[in-house]
């Protein structure tokens, strides 16, 4: 199987904002020798589960062939590249072990595989939990592939204002959840606006400030407590992984910066498709100039109340979630609403088609995980969790088909697709939870 | 004073390790659980206010945690220490939310976007301290650049670090200048020191450890040193760093007796800068940053931004006025905006940001403040179970279990012809949901004169609003019992000092950025007492000051260096 190789820095990124009308300039040629492409691994969460019955296959002759499901239906052009799975069940969730209500248990374990601390973090419903008790998927991937970009990986939120367990997916390790930047204008400015270094003397200016801090964390050190001695350390390590990364450009024959989107509010539910577009612009470009091969985009949070005013006007999504089976109107509404997720990933795969690599394109490179808290909202069933992989992973996942497993553990699910990445997360996640790997998704 | 509790022994052992601590502290009320059984862990309050002889278990204190500093503390911080009015955080992510507040010094930890960030605002700070020619800052008139800039780290260190810099500290940022200086000149030298200084760790953090003059043999309690107890102090009623009077008193050693202590905690509460710590504690402990985006139907636009100005002016106006509980509880007054004038027929000054309204229908105290009612809400019906979950858990630090993960806890929608109180009878005629919701729901239905705005309403769905309740099972009996009406439960929870106790858990939770137990706010409250819903609130502040929890700390020889 083929796995990613290093790529080469030749050029910096040579100023801020105002040079990015230009291509950020790299040798065309160096890539073209390049044998492999580096591999990049992208999350999507969107919350109060789906609808069932428009999910699924609605038509299965076979594993091969079937007929997509409604709310799948943007995704129709890259049929080929999707596997479905039904039978996938949250047995973190279901089992006894650990805290919290549904929707805290669900979105704690979805990327985790992890059951949740004990906590204050308090549901709508007064269930309380703390954060979940290991990393997520993609930090573990983005310790094996995100190494040499600016960014190891990268959190964005769209209107993920709630900074509890329901407002976290990704997590650097146990009880260390990553905040998501919910601002597009932010995250342009991390991405572009900063020079990567100050050139000539502001480099060894910025080298001599850090010097310094780096004293002082070495004599505060001796001072401190076990716990605090850890917790600076990280920090320190935090400071140094950062100066680093500052020295690296950006690069790639597609990297092309876009226009700025601002005044977009982030705490607004109008401009959430407007905020969705700008990230995953931003988020393509980021890919394209190897600024970063890992993201998690988190739309809104567990159990959250948010409306879709530019969809419809069937008011708040919880509520509606919960209605029961036979009131089709708000399960129209909801399907309409989870295939707008789903364009929204459509899309994003359009731009990353738009990225050449060698023979194909950076989408041919990426792997996408979606996932949603619970299967469906009225039931909050922790059962048959809608995951959906897009993406073979260089070749290692065989995709294009629809798998059912009788009572496969979510653990065993996201350790495959994390061993897909490298052999050596096959451990992923609580291992109370694991049988084995789930091979059959392999090619 | 310390009165040996049956489980005393077993408590000190449990307690030595935090994680013990935290399972002690959570709420581990059962639902059938009698209130003041050991397990529930209220055995050590102060919960009948009795005379001076009050008993509090004084379990060993737990080491205090690092403490990075949260947004608001470092806006403010630089503010001060650079005199700018520049707000670099705006970009800086969340703290993580535990029991409501935002800077559990255990759970705050330095993630990759907030280092970022951090060095993007040094970088931007000491940019433009340098580009204001660092006015206010450094004055080099009569001495040569060098000696300026040794003077300005000595007196630059001591604010940021707020301690006097060790010599090893001053050398190190000395030998900064000389290497910056030398090759691109004196102001470079100056930024640079300001860039390190907000990067360092002693100014990123608060390490809080006890004075030792030399190493001790075993540990043992002793007080925060005067420099971590003046930023304590600070940090805790303005959420910035020590003025120069603070440091000054602690190097005089005036912090070293609880009296020396008080004086600095009037002085610094007699400060605006109090007033919007305050109102940080106040958005934390009632949630009200979350009322601007919250999502009503039938809300005019802008209304939760209202809304949340209004609750605290409220309950600014009964600190700062000397309030009580019994003031928090029973004042029927609202701070009305001209938008909320018109939105619930009050007379208002359409030229003031607020008028005081005292308002024609009931509107008892904190609970019936239209901005808590409409927070305490579904988006298009009133909420019962998350009115009575508010009392239970803000008020009355007496939390029910949570449902099993099994049950579908949707709330209903509205259905034509059924009361909220109707749509909610599932919760007592099924044993099981009964078991907790008669712990909930009888509380929460005193609430239904006010709708999902906090609308007063007389009726609904054409029948008369019923708002008999019930508050059974609470720490202190004598508040216990049937009751009619949201004036009648407000007055039923000014008995005794419950809820003084509980809000005295959430300020001292606050203060000292960690998970707190009864037996911590009944060492508090002993100086007053016990307390009662009669103690001017911002006595409690002030007794919190001379409290051990907050002055004293764990000496680990571990530590010793």
């Amino acid at each position: 199987m083929k796995r990613a190789l290093k790529i080469p820095r030749r050029a910096l990124l040579g100023a801020g904002g105002a040079a990015l009308a230009l291509p950020l300039l790299r040798s065309l040629e160096v890539r073209a020798a390049d044998p492999a492409w580096p591999l990049r691994f992208v999350v999507f969460n969107s919350p109060n589960g789906t609808v069932t019955k428009n999910w699924f296959p609605s038509v299965v002759r076979s594993e091969e062939d079937f007929d997509l499901g409604k709310i799948h239906e943007p995704l129709a052009p890259y049929k080929d590249r999707l596997l479905l799975v039904s039978g996938v069940n949250c047995h973190v969730g279901l089992s006894s072990k650990g805290n919290g209500g549904p929707h805290q248990r669900g979105i704690g374990a979805l990327f985790t595989g992890q059951t949740l601390a004990k906590g204050e973090f308090v549901d709508g419903c007064g269930s309380q939990a703390g954060w979940a008790r290991g990393p997520s998927l993609d930090q573990v991937i983005a310790e094996k592939i995100g190494g040499s970009s600016r960014f190891r990986s990268l959190e964005l939120g769209v209107r993920c204002m709630d900074n509890d367990v329901q407002g976290r997916i990704s997590y650097s390790g146990p009880e260390a959840p990553l905040p998501p930047t919910n601002d597009p204008a932010l995250l342009y400015e991390r991405l572009f606006q900063r020079t990567p270094a100050e050139p000539g003397s502001g480099a060894s200016r910025k080298a001599a400030v850090l010097d310094t801090v780096f004293e002082q964390f070495g004599t505060l050190r001796p001072k401190l407590s076990t716990e605090d001695r850890d917790k600076l350390d990280a920090h320190t390590e935090l400071v140094r992984d950062l100066e680093r990364r500052l020295g690296i450009g950006a690069d790639g024959e597609a990297c092309l910066a876009p226009e700025q989107v601002v005044g977009l509010n982030p705490d607004s539910e109008v401009d959430m498709p407007k905020i969705s577009r700008a990230h995953l612009d931003l988020l393509a470009t980021a890919i394209a100039c190897d600024l970063t091969r890992v993201a998690s985009v988190q739309y809104s949070t567990g159990f959250n109340r948010i409306r879709y005013p530019w969809l419809d006007e069937g008011g708040e999504g919880h509520s509606l979630s919960h209605s029961g089976d036979s009131d089709t109107a708000s399960w129209d509404i909801l399907t309409g609403r989870a295939r707008w997720h789903m364009a929204e990933i459509a899309y994003f795969m359009e731009r990353l088609a738009a990225i050449p690599e060698g023979d194909g394109t950076a989408l041919d490179h990426t792997v996408i995980l979606w996932g949603t808290e619970v299967s469906q909202g009225n039931t909050h069933s922790l059962s048959s969790i809608p995951y959906l992989l897009i993406g073979d992973a260089g070749g290692v996942i065989k995709t294009g088909r629809y798998l059912t497993f009788e009572d496969a553990s979510s653990v065993d699910y996201l350790a495959t697709i994390a061993a897909a990445f490298d052999s050596t997360l096959a451990d992923f996640g609580d291992i109370e939870f694991k049988e084995g790997l789930l091979t059959s998704l392999y090619a | 004073m310390t009165q040996a509790h049956p489980q005393s022994t077993f408590l000190a052992v449990r307690l030595s390790s935090f994680v013990g601590w935290i399972a002690f502290c959570l709420p581990l009320l059962g639902c059938n659980e009698p209130p003041g059984s050991p397990a529930d862990g209220s055995g050590g309050a102060a919960s009948t206010g009795g005379g001076p002889s009050v008993a509090c278990e004084e379990p060993p204190l737990p080491a205090p945690f690092a403490r990075l500093l949260t947004r608001s503390e470092y806006r403010r911080t630089v503010q001060e220490l650079l005199g700018t009015t520049e707000d670099p955080t705006v970009t800086f992510p969340e703290e993580p939310e535990v029991n409501g507040f935002n800077n559990n010094a255990r759970s705050y930890a330095a993630t990759p976007l907030l280092v970022e960030q951090l060095d993007l605002a040094a970088s931007k700070l000491a940019a433009s301290a340098q580009a204001r020619a660092f006015s206010g800052l450094v004055s080099c008139e009569g001495k040569s650049e060098r000696e300026c800039a040794s003077d300005f780290i000595a007196r630059f260190l001591r604010r940021a670090f707020r301690r006097a810099p060790s010599s090893a500290e001053l050398v190190s940022f000395e030998t900064l200048y000389d290497r910056v200086a030398s090759g691109s000149g004196h102001a470079e030298g100056l930024r640079s020191i300001i860039e390190a200084a907000l990067l360092s760790p002693q100014f990123l953090y608060r390490v809080e450890a006890p004075l030792v003059s030399e190493p001790l043999a075993e540990s043992r309690e002793l007080p925060l040193g005067p420099y971590e107890l003046a930023s304590r102090l600070s940090y805790f009623l303005w959420g910035s760093m020590p003025d120069e009077l603070l440091l000054a008193r602690a190097e005089e050693g005036a912090l070293s007796t609880p009296a020396g202590i008080e004086a600095e905690a009037r002085r610094l509460l007699a400060d605006p800068r109090a007033k919007d710590r305050a109102s940080e504690f106040h958005s934390l402990w009632l949630k009200t940053n979350r009322l601007p985006s919250l999502a009503r139907d039938g809300a005019p636009a802008e209304f939760g931004r209202d809304l949340q100005r209004s609750l605290l002016a409220f309950l600014d106006d009964v600190l700062w006025a000397g309030g009580t509980i019994r003031d928090l509880l029973t004042t029927e007054v609202v701070y009305a905006t001209p938008a909320m004038g018109a939105f619930y027929g009050y007379a208002t000054d359409p030229s003031a940001p607020f008028t005081r309204v005292v308002p024609p229908e009931p509107r008892p105290g904190l609970l019936g403040q239209p901005a808590l009612l409409t927070r305490l809400s579904l988006a298009n019906q009133s909420s019962p179970i998350q009115r009575g979950v508010f009392v239970r858990d803000a008020l009355l630090c007496s939390p029910v279990a949570n449902p099993p993960p099994s049950v579908n806890n949707n709330p209903p929608d509205p259905q034509p012809g059924l009361t909220t109180r109707e749509l909610f009878r599932v919760h007592t005629e099924f044993a099981v949901c009964a078991e907790c919701h008669r712990l909930i729901d009888p509380v929460g239905f005193g609430f239904e004169a006010y709708d999902q705005l906090g609308r007063y309403r007389t009726e609904q769905e054409g029948k008369p609003i019923d708002v008999s309740g019930s508050l059974d099972e609470v720490p202190d009996p004598a508040m216990a019992g049937s009751y009619t009406g949201l004036g009648e439960l407000s007055e039923r929870l000014t008995i005794g000092n419950t809820v003084l106790d509980c809000v005295t858990r959430k300020w001292l939770e606050f203060a000292i950025a960690r998970a707190v137990s009864p037996a911590d706010s009944c060492e508090v409250l002993a100086s007053l007492d016990g307390g009662s819903s009669d103690t001017p609130l911002i006595e409690v502040l002030v007794a919190i000051t001379k409290s051990r929890p907050f002055r004293m700390a764990p000496h680990s020889s571990e530590t010793t260096p």
